[in-house]
């Protein structure tokens, strides 16, 4: 048998045909296990392309600092997509920002602030004056003196004459 | 996420090759058949596998070697008597009308058959797919000469293995 003939022959063998009705199962089951898989990384993959994309973001503003021919052109797409994003982003961070900023300090000076003096004064004024009226106040009475220890030099001028 | 691949356009392009080609290394219909779907559920899974491949149908192929060695393993630990019981070695050519021809390819197929994995692989890439070595080697993920190296092995062996029936033929 000459070397070729084998080999060339063997190339001309018809090789047996794919089942047609294996396609419907086999195309069926492949697009059900990609549905599935769809809904299981919804959450996953909005996160995941919000990284992607912020790394891409950084890459074409690193490609800025050394354009290329190739980069140059291709500085602006897809970002003005991602731009408008992140404008997005950044908006409603400021709005949420300047919302609280707005009530907090005030609520927080009005619930901390003191009663001032005069203000404390008049209404101790007006509860005597009550008092006189319905008969029943009384005079204060001497507040009693603070205890404080003399020196031990006239304590013991004190011990002498007692 | 990535757009959706058209299934149906990569099963009409690649899946009778992918089919023949599984079909040589498992020697076994249902394997083939469920390697086959397990391949295209992870191309719908993973529609990202073929953004940047140049050639897809190289791709596909190396997947489906992947599948079917894994597949050969897990049956070597499982069914160590699997060789003995099988009915018959599955047709991997169309039937032929003429009877000496149909012999020929019966005795080729049981031939393929003996020959280790690893070669019956690269023969039939070289074959049936026409692949050089060097895509023969990326495809599955070995040197372009060792690819070269069971190619000229495994041709040896079954042009031993027909030559008697070859000659009787002639």
């Amino acid at each position: 048998m000459k070397a070729d003939d084998l080999e060339q022959r063997m190339r001309d063998l018809p090789l047996r045909q794919l089942p047609a009705e294996w396609k419907g199962p086999i195309l069926k089951a492949a697009r059900e296990a990609a549905l599935r898989t769809a809904g299981a990384t919804t959450v996953t993959s909005s996160v995941f392309g919000w990284c992607k994309m912020l790394s891409n973001l950084s890459a074409r503003l690193a490609a800025t600092r050394h354009p290329t021919p190739d980069t140059r052109p291709a500085l602006l797409w897809p970002c003005p997509r991602a731009w408008a994003g992140l404008a997005v982003v950044w908006a409603g961070i400021l709005a949420f920002q300047w919302v609280s900023a707005d009530t907090e300090p005030a609520v927080i000076a009005q619930d901390n602030a003191p009663p001032s003096p005069s203000l404390l004064q008049m209404v101790k004024e007006q509860r005597q004056r009550l008092a006189q009226l319905t008969g029943q106040w009384e005079a204060p009475a001497e507040p009693a003196r603070a205890y404080r220890p003399k020196p031990k030099s006239e304590r013991q001028l004190d011990w002498s004459f007692a | 996420m990535a757009a959706p691949l058209n299934l149906e356009r990569l099963y009409e392009k690649h899946a009778q090759a992918l089919f023949a080609f599984l079909l040589n290394l498992t020697r076994h219909d249902t394997d083939t058949r469920d390697l086959l779907q397990d391949l295209f559920i992870r191309l719908a899974r993973r529609p990202d596998l073929l953004d940047d491949v140049r050639d897809e149908r190289a791709f596909l192929l190396r997947m489906a070697h992947n599948l079917a060695l894994d597949l050969i393993r897990r049956r070597s630990t499982r069914e160590k008597n699997y060789e003995r019981f099988a009915a018959e070695v599955p047709a991997l050519f169309a039937p032929s009308l003429d009877a000496d021809e149909a012999v020929f390819r019966r005795r080729l197929q049981e031939a393929l058959a003996e020959l280790p994995t690893d070669q019956r692989a690269v023969l039939h890439l070289k074959l049936w797919e026409n692949l050089t070595f060097d895509a023969i080697a990326e495809a599955l993920g070995i040197p372009a000469n060792t690819a070269a190296s069971r190619y000229r092995y495994g041709l040896d062996k079954l042009r031993q293995k027909l030559r008697p029936l070859y000659e009787e033929i002639k």
